[in-house]
């Protein structure tokens, strides 16, 4: 596209969708985030400019203790996920064992429920009240160390993120050609140290782009961190700034604002790191390559393989079962009884109000927007190669790096007056879904768009279709598999969005996630329950339908 | 000399489809053989199962007597060069030759002189520190070459190893790889589709169609003496002639009667096979028989000239010939000569070598 006159540009529409794209993306992504990083600026007593809140931040015993805990936390669930998620991917990938489809279909599973649900999953079993705890302390006479504070929010986030790092190195894998490992093989190396040497490596960028995306998450993980770290008594960066934003309305603003800027700064801090140690050493897959045929394993290993993964897959699912049983369970106070009613249900009814009609309302007109724009942004940053696409396709990953909390905190903050003003709306929920969520479906668009032949649209053009029409009838359709891919993954997360609402919400604009989190955080078990099981039955209804309609084999190697 | 690699009877299914039908054959140690055909002849698959990447489902694999089937790859001691190079992108070159050395427990000195030794022999002599992503594709090749040959191996495995590159450095590769090889008198087995480059590198070529094994004897014999109608046909390119046996005889459907003994009854449908360099436009002894031909095109192509003509029964028939003979005029009428003892001859049905 050099070469190509002023006029000529500015004529072609996808000019004024990038241009339209990055308004959008400084609008909704950047100036919140600037706004931000302004209020941190400004001190506490005097209106003066300064690093006196970084200094407070620094200097408090209490805000260096969640920087701690965030960090020790973010690092231990991922180092945990990565050693769940690895040897499944190479296992899953590389050998054939009894029971290898079932168990990928409950792989699959575990990532249905929201982290907070499982969260809270692991309170009804070993939480105070805990079924578990009861019975080992009421039957068995054990006490079980307690599962809250960091090493509960580590296990849990480990067992809720795995799936990340099982698909993501699963895809890695998928891209080393066979004849690597064969060549290793032939020149003399067992199978085990042709792992070792030769694919581990290979998949090494794999690994630490699904290792990078684990921390991220857990990083920013607001409700994992505020059920199982009991809000306040082990703070994290998270629920430091939700809270010192709620404590702050009305009172001394700047230190929500500074944690903000903080968290922001570490994850944008370990996406530069990733990428500087990546750029150096570039190892391209081959999007064509040739898979080795797996082992079919036997005898002792095959049943010691299927084995060991059903119970680490069983572990990963028991939140789903625990939370759907507990749901029809009888609840007095924080105990579950063991019998059996609907009772949760009519409270539960009894009270969600608008909650379940907001949550389907705004998820799937975010997702609808997310499709479309995601598709033409995708589009235009693979096969645009100026400025305005460059800046694009940066601006709309900043919200990748933003914990969600960190985005509502600005959207509250800049969206409050004019020229935008749209706080306390449903409008301000399903942009902030859509502007969370845009990066994966531009990803994935993009990621298509890359593979497809240019060859193609040129013909298109070359036949006299006009640029918009060529990219409707000949991408949009050859596009199809790679965009339901993302969509299913942006629907997953968009439905279960609760970090950045529940900053933005009012009582009417709530959502079913939301009404889940406040009953599992301070609220009735029962309902709570209820709640995290519609939630759940939600996804997993829809997942089903995805696959159905024959997304099943791209969602899985899209992820 | 005796039989240093043997196959036999190798049969291998891939569901439905029966990729190796019945394949033996053996080679002696120092041997150079290209088993070579079309793709889907099955050759890839075959050097797969020698290589013990595949599990034949009949059949025997035995190296100096022994059966090798149950072995793994990686205990075989075969060296393999790959057609996608397969060249460790994450190790340097010398890392990559000094792999196979590392894994049979080489101390570090001996594998420094043998890769140093190695990388001198594929003149990649300064490139020990390069990685992988900054070589062409001929050196990378050339790392393949050197990490196979490194480890001594019992027996060199190639799968086009030459596919991939210019057509300018697939020559030149090749003689380095053939003189590499007599050097070091490695028994190979090399794959290929390109006939050209079967002649011109090996010992003997296998020439495979389907899963089975047509031929196996040295280039010259492959080219000149076609066992087969395919095996005429897929290497050099032949005229195919239509023709019927009778008595002692052949009668072309084109005119002429070809003098042999066709060992088929009288009657049997038969295809003629002519060299397109064999026929000229005047006899050049007194058995030299006659086809009246219409030129249909002349294709001047430096150091010779190709006609494409039609015989009288419709047939097409392509003549490579002196240029010095002068360009005839398309829709022209001439003769064509050729020996009868350059004809060869087949059975229509089945493509059997009957004259």
């Amino acid at each position: 596209m050099t070469g190509r006159s002023l006029a000529a540009t500015l004529r072609d529409p996808w000019t004024l969708i990038g241009l339209a794209g990055v308004a959008f993306t400084l609008a909704f992504a950047v100036a919140p985030l600037l706004a931000l990083f302004a209020q941190s600026l400004v001190g506490q007593d005097c209106d003066c400019i300064g690093f006196e809140n970084f200094e407070i931040f620094f200097g408090s015993r209490y805000f260096r203790r969640a920087l701690f805990n965030s960090l020790t936390v973010a690092g231990s669930a991922t180092l945990l996920s990565l050693a769940i998620g690895v040897p499944l991917a190479i296992l899953f990938s590389r050998f054939s064992f009894p029971g290898k489809t079932a168990l990928m279909v409950m792989v699959v599973m575990s990532m249905l429920s929201p982290p907070f649900i499982g969260a809270y999953a692991w309170i009804i079993l070993f939480g105070r009240g805990g079924m578990v705890t009861l019975f080992g302390r009421d039957v068995l006479g054990i006490e079980l160390p307690t599962i809250y504070g960091p090493a509960g929010i580590s296990l849990a986030s480990a067992f809720s993120h795995y799936p990340i790092v099982f698909f993501v190195v699963s895809g890695a894998l998928q891209r080393i050609d066979r004849s690597f490992e064969e060549a290793a093989a032939s020149l003399g190396r067992k199978p085990t140290m042709v792992v070792a040497t030769v694919t581990l490596p290979l998949a090494l960028p794999g690994v630490a782009t699904a290792g990078l995306l684990v921390f991220l998450s857990t990083l920013a993980d607001f409700g994992t961190a505020n059920i199982l770290g009991e809000g306040e008594r082990y703070p994290v960066l998270a629920t430091l700034a939700y809270s010192l934003y709620l404590n702050e309305i009305g009172g001394e603003p700047g230190m929500a604002a500074t944690t903000s800027v903080v968290l922001v700064a570490i994850a944008l801090l370990l996406v530069l790191l990733l990428r500087a140690a990546s750029g150096r050493r570039s190892v391209v897959g081959d999007a064509a390559a040739q898979q080795p045929k797996p082992v079919t394993l036997t005898g002792n290993a095959a049943w010691i393989c299927a084995t060991v993964t059903f119970l680490v897959v069983a572990i990963a699912n028991l939140p789903l079962l625990v939370v759907c049983i507990s749901s029809f369970l009888d609840a007095r106070g924080a105990v579950f009884q063991p019998s059996f009613s609907l009772e949760n249900y009519q409270k539960a009814f009894a009270l969600i109000g608008d909650a379940l009609w907001n949550s389907v309302i705004y998820a799937t007109v975010a997702l609808a927007v997310i499709v479309v724009v995601g598709a033409a942004f995708g589009y235009y940053v693979t096969r645009y190669t100026g400025a305005l696409s460059r800046a694009l396709d940066l601006l709309v990953m900043v919200p990748f790096v933003v914990p969600g909390t960190v985005l509502g905190i600005g959207y509250a903050s800049v969206f409050n007056g004019p020229p935008i003003y749209i706080t306390g709306t449903a409008t301000i929920i399903v942009v902030v879904y859509v502007v969370r969520r845009l990066p994966y479906l531009t990803r994935a668009a993009a990621s298509v768009v890359y593979q497809i032949d240019r060859g193609l649209e040129e013909a298109s053009l070359n036949l006299g279709a006009r640029p918009l029409a060529g990219f409707r009838k000949i991408m949009v359709p050859l596009m199809r598999p790679g965009i339901m891919a993302g969509m299913t993954i942006a629907w997953l997360e968009v439905f279960n969005e609760l970090s950045a609402s529940i900053v933005l919400y009012t009582g009417a604009t709530r959502t079913l996630p939301i009404a889940a989190f406040q009953q599992a955080f301070n609220g009735d078990i029962g309902i709570a329950a209820a709640y995290a099981a519609m939630l759940v039955a939600i996804t997993a209804g829809t997942l089903a339908i995805v696959i159905r309609l024959g997304g099943a084999e791209q969602t899985l190697s899209m992820k | 000399m005796t039989d240093h690699v043997a196959i036999e009877g190798v049969i291998k299914r891939f569901g439905p489809l029966t990729v190796l039908d019945g394949v033996s054959l053996s080679l002696p140690k120092g041997e150079f053989l290209t088993l070579l055909g079309p793709s889907g002849c099955g050759k890839t698959t075959l050097l797969r199962i020698i290589a013990g990447f595949l599990q034949q489902d009949r059949g025997h694999v035995r190296v100096g007597g022994r059966v090798i089937d149950p072995e793994p790859p990686h205990r075989r001691d075969f060296g393999m060069v790959f057609q996608h190079y397969a060249v460790f992108p994450h190790m340097s070159v010398f890392d990559n030759v000094a792999y196979g050395l590392r894994a049979r427990g080489v101390e570090s000195g001996e594998i420094a002189r043998k890769v140093a030794s190695a990388l001198a022999r594929v003149r990649l002599a300064d490139y020990a520190q390069r990685f992988p992503p900054q070589l062409s594709g001929g050196q990378k090749q050339r790392v393949g070459l050197a990490r196979a040959i490194v480890i001594e191996p019992e027996l060199l495995l190639m799968d086009e190893p030459l596919s991939n590159l210019d057509a300018k450095l697939r020559i030149e590769m090749r003689q380095e790889i053939r003189l590499l090889q007599r050097e070091l008198g490695i028994t190979t087995i090399y794959v290929t589709h390109d006939q050209e480059e079967a002649l011109a590198v090996s010992d003997r070529i296998a020439v495979l169609e389907r899963g089975h094994l047509l031929q196996i004897d040295v280039p010259r014999r492959i080219y000149e003496d076609p066992a087969h109608l395919f095996v005429a046909d897929f290497i050099g390119g032949a005229n195919k002639l239509a023709a019927t046996a009778e008595d002692g005889a052949v009668r072309l459907a084109a005119g002429p009667v070809v003098r042999a003994r066709a060992a088929v009854a009288a009657g049997t449908a038969l295809t003629v096979t002519l060299r397109i360099e064999d026929l000229r436009l005047a006899p050049e002894g007194p058995d030299w028989l006659r086809l009246s031909a219409r030129v249909v095109l002349a294709s001047y192509l430096g150091a010779r000239q190709r006609l494409a003509c039609t015989l009288s029964d419709g047939s097409t028939i392509e003549a490579d010939l002196d240029p010095a003979a002068g360009l005839p005029d398309p829709g022209g009428a001439i003769d064509l000569w050729f020996s009868p003892v350059k004809a060869r001859i087949f059975t229509a049905a089945d493509g059997r070598r009957v004259g």
